[in-house]
C-alpha cells in the first residue's frame, strides 16, 4: 500500500532533525574537541623531538 | 620515545582508529534508519490500526469498529517508525559483531594469543555499537518530542472541534433520520466517494483533526457538519442514502397518525400544499431530496389542486416524504410519516410504525364522522352525499389514539416532553352536513370533550406536554385561511425553530388567538353529550 504523504512528511522532518542534531554532535565532539584535545596531548612530546633534532 | 604512551606516532593513528569506529556507527545507524523509513517500512495500514483499536476498545452492541483510515502520524506510526529503527540498529550490530564474537569468544579464543589485537578489534566494534545506539537515541528522542508536540496540539484542537460540533448538534437538533427504516442517528456514515466505504465516525480525532484519508487515499472531511455537505450521508442500519446536509442541518420528523380512512394521507398532502404556499411568501426555497418524495409530492399536490379524491394507502406503500426548506446550509429537513390505518390498530408491532417513536411533534388524524354522538346527530340531517364522500372511519378514535400512545409508553418514548397536533379532519364536509366546528383549540376540545370523547381529550393532555386541537379541511385552502390544514404542521415546525412566516392572526409563537391551551382540561367538567350547533348546509369545496 503507498504511504501517504503526511507520513513521508514526518519522517523526512524527523530525519532530518535527527541528522541536524548529529551533525552538530559529531562536528562538536567528535570531530573538532578530541582532535584538539589529542593536538595539545602530543605537542609536548612533539616539542621535545623537535628539540632533540636541532641539539643533536 | 616509542616507549612513550604519548608519542603521537601512537595517538594520532589511535586518534584516527576511534574516528573511523564513529564513523561506522554512524553508518550502521543511516543504514537502520534509511532501511526502516525508505526500504523497508513499518506502515501501520488502516486495517492494522483498526485491528489494534478493537482489542484495546471492543465495539459495544450498536457501536462500529473503528473507521478505516489512515491514523495521523504522532498517533501510532511514529511509535512504528521508532521500533523499527531500534531492530534494525540491533540488527545491524548483530551482523557487524557475528564473526569477531565467534572468533574472540566462542570457537577460536586462540586468537587471544595475538594479543592485543582481538582486543583493539573489540573495542573498535564496541565503539561502533555505542555510537550507532547514541545515534538511535537522539532520533528516537527527536521523533518522541516531534509526535509529544504534535499531540498536545491535535489532541485539544480536536476536542474543541468535537466541543463545537456538539453543542451545534444539541442547537440545532441535527440528528439524522432514515426515511426507510426510521433510524435516528446522532449522525448518520458517510460514504467515500471513490471507494465507496463508510465511514461511521467522522468526528475530529486520532484519523484526523479537520481531513481525514481514508484507506483508498480520498481525503474526507472531519465533523458531521462539513462531511454532510461533500459526501453521501448513508442510515447506520440499513445503509440507505440520506439527504445531503443530513447530520448537519435541523430534522424534524413529524409522524400523522389515525384510523383507516381518517383522512391521514389527504392531511398530509393538504398541509403540504400549505406549507409549500407559506414558504413561497416568505421566498424560501421547497425541495425534496429523493426521488421517491419527489415524485409522491407531485402526486399529492396534484391531487389536492385539482381536488381530486385520494386513494386508500397501501398497507406496503412508502409512508415517508422528505421536504427540504430552504437551501444549502441554512436549509433544514422536514420528515413527514403516514401509514395505512390498518398498522394503528395494533400499533404495538414493532416494525411498521417504528417511526413513531422518534416523532417530534405528531398528528393524530380524527374523523369527525367516526364520533357515535356526530352520527346520531347527522342520522336526522346529513346530506346522504356527504356521508359517502366522508368515507367515515369505521373504528373508535380512543382505542386508535391509545394504541399509539400505548406503544410510545411500552418503547420507552417520553412523550410527555412531546407535542401532539389533535386534528379534526373532513370540517368541510362536517360544514356540508350542517354542523359547525369552533376555530380555536379550546373550544375543539371542549366540543370533542361534549360529543363524548373526553377520555381522549384528558389522555391527549396527560400524555403530551403540549396539545393543540384543531379543525381542518385538506383542501387547497391558501395559507391562513379557515380550515387551513397547514396550521398544525407549522405550529409544529415553528415549535422545534424552523422559520416560517407567522400565519395570519397568530402571535408570534404561532398561536392564534384563542388558540393557546389554558388548564389541561375543558372549561366544561361535565361530560354528557351536547350537540354541536347546527347552521343551514351550506356546500363548500370538493370533499376532503
Amino acid at each position: 500500500m503507498r504511504t501517504p504523504p503526511h507520513v513521508v512528511t514526518y519522517r523526512s522532518v524527523t530525519a532530518f532533525l535527527t541528522a541536524l542534531i548529529l551533525l552538530s554532535i559529531g562536528l562538536g565532539f567528535a570531530g573538532y574537541g578530541p582532535l584538539v584535545v589529542l593536538h595539545r596531548v602530543a605537542q609536548p612530546v612533539s616539542h621535545g623531538l623537535h628539540l632533540d633534532r636541532i641539539s643533536g | 620515545m616509542s616507549g612513550n604512551a604519548q608519542d603521537y606516532h601512537y595517538t594520532y593513528p589511535v586518534a584516527v582508529a576511534l574516528g573511523c569506529a564513529i564513523v561506522l556507527g554512524v553508518v550502521l545507524f543511516t543504514v537502520a534508519l534509511v532501511r526502516a523509513l525508505v526500504n523497508d517500512p513499518d506502515l501501520i495500514e488502516p486495517s492494522a490500526d483498526q485491528t489494534e483499536q478493537k482489542a484495546a476498545h471492543p465495539a459495544g452492541p450498536g457501536e462500529f469498529a473503528s473507521d478505516l483510515v489512515w491514523p495521523l502520524y504522532p498517533f501510532r506510526q511514529s511509535r512504528a517508525d521508532v521500533a523499527r529503527v531500534r531492530r534494525n540498529v540491533a540488527a545491524n550490530n548483530a551482523a557487524v559483531w557475528r564473526q569477531p564474537a565467534r572468533w574472540f569468544f566462542r570457537d577460536a579464543k586462540g586468537w587471544w594469543v595475538v594479543f592485543p589485537v582481538p582486543a583493539v578489534i573489540v573495542s573498535f566494534l564496541a565503539l561502533a555499537s555505542v555510537t550507532s545506539w547514541c545515534c538511535y537515541l537522539v532520533y528516537a528522542l527527536v521523533t518522541s518530542v516531534s509526535a509529544g508536540a504534535s499531540r498536545a496540539v491535535l489532541g485539544p484542537a480536536a476536542a474543541l472541534l468535537r466541543t463545537a460540533e456538539r453543542v451545534r448538534r444539541a442547537r440545532f437538533r441535527t440528528d439524522a433520520a432514515c426515511v426507510r427504516c426510521f433510524h435516528v442517528t446522532t449522525w448518520p456514515a458517510y460514504q467515500c466517494p471513490t471507494c465507496l466505504r463508510l465511514h461511521h465516525d467522522v468526528q475530529p480525532g486520532r484519523l484526523g483533526v479537520l481531513f481525514r484519508r481514508c484507506e483508498c487515499g480520498t481525503h474526507l472531511p472531519t465533523g458531521a457538519s462539513r462531511a454532510a455537505w461533500r459526501v453521501t450521508p448513508v442510515c447506520k442500519k440499513c445503509g440507505a442514502p440520506l439527504a445531503a446536509g443530513a447530520g448537519a442541518v435541523r430534522d424534524i420528523r413529524v409522524p400523522v397518525f389515525g384510523d383507516i380512512s381518517a383522512g391521514k394521507t389527504r392531511f398530509l398532502y393538504a398541509s403540504l400544499n400549505s406549507l409549500v404556499a407559506t414558504a413561497a411568501q416568505a421566498k424560501l426555497d421547497v425541495t425534496f431530496p429523493d426521488k421517491d418524495s419527489q415524485e409522491q409530492a407531485d402526486f399529492g399536490l396534484g391531487v389536492i389542486r385539482s381536488g381530486r379524491e385520494t386513494a386508500k394507502t397501501s398497507t406496503n406503500g412508502q409512508v415517508s416524504l422528505t421536504v427540504r426548506l430552504g437551501a444549502g446550509r441554512p436549509s433544514e429537513l422536514v420528515h413527514l410519516f403516514d401509514a395505512a390505518g390498518e398498522h394503528f390498530r395494533s400499533a404495538r408491532r414493532p416494525d411498521a410504525l417504528r417511526f413513531l417513536d422518534d416523532g417530534q411533534g405528531l398528528v393524530y388524524i380524527l374523523d369527525p364522522f367516526s364520533i357515535e354522538a356526530v352520527q346520531r346527530q347527522l342520522g336526522g340531517i346529513a346530506v346522504p352525499e356527504v356521508l359517502r364522500l366522508a368515507r367515515a372511519a369505521a373504528g373508535d378514535p380512543q382505542l386508535t389514539y391509545d394504541e399509539v400512545a400505548s406503544r410510545l409508553r411500552d418503547t420507552g418514548v417520553p412523550a410527555s416532553r412531546g407535542r401532539l397536533a389533535v386534528v379534526v379532519s373532513k370540517n368541510d364536509l362536517l360544514r356540508r352536513a350542517g354542523l359547525e366546528l369552533p376555530a380555536d383549540s379550546d373550544a375543539i376540545a371542549q366540543w370533542l370533550w361534549d360529543n363524548g370523547l373526553h377520555n381522549l381529550v384528558m389522555s391527549t393532555r396527560r400524555d403530551f406536554a403540549e396539545v393543540r386541537f384543531f379543525a381542518v379541511a385538506s383542501q387547497a385552502v391558501p395559507p391562513g385561511g379557515p380550515d387551513d390544514p397547514g396550521r398544525p404542521l407549522r405550529w409544529l415546525l415553528t415549535t422545534h425553530g424552523i422559520r416560517l412566516p407567522a400565519d395570519p392572526g397568530l402571535s408570534a409563537d404561532g398561536l392564534g388567538a384563542g388558540q393557546r391551551t389554558g388548564s389541561r382540561h375543558p372549561a366544561s367538567s361535565g361530560s354528557g353529550e351536547r350537540p354541536a350547533r347546527a347552521v343551514p348546509g351550506k356546500h363548500a369545496g370538493a370533499p376532503s
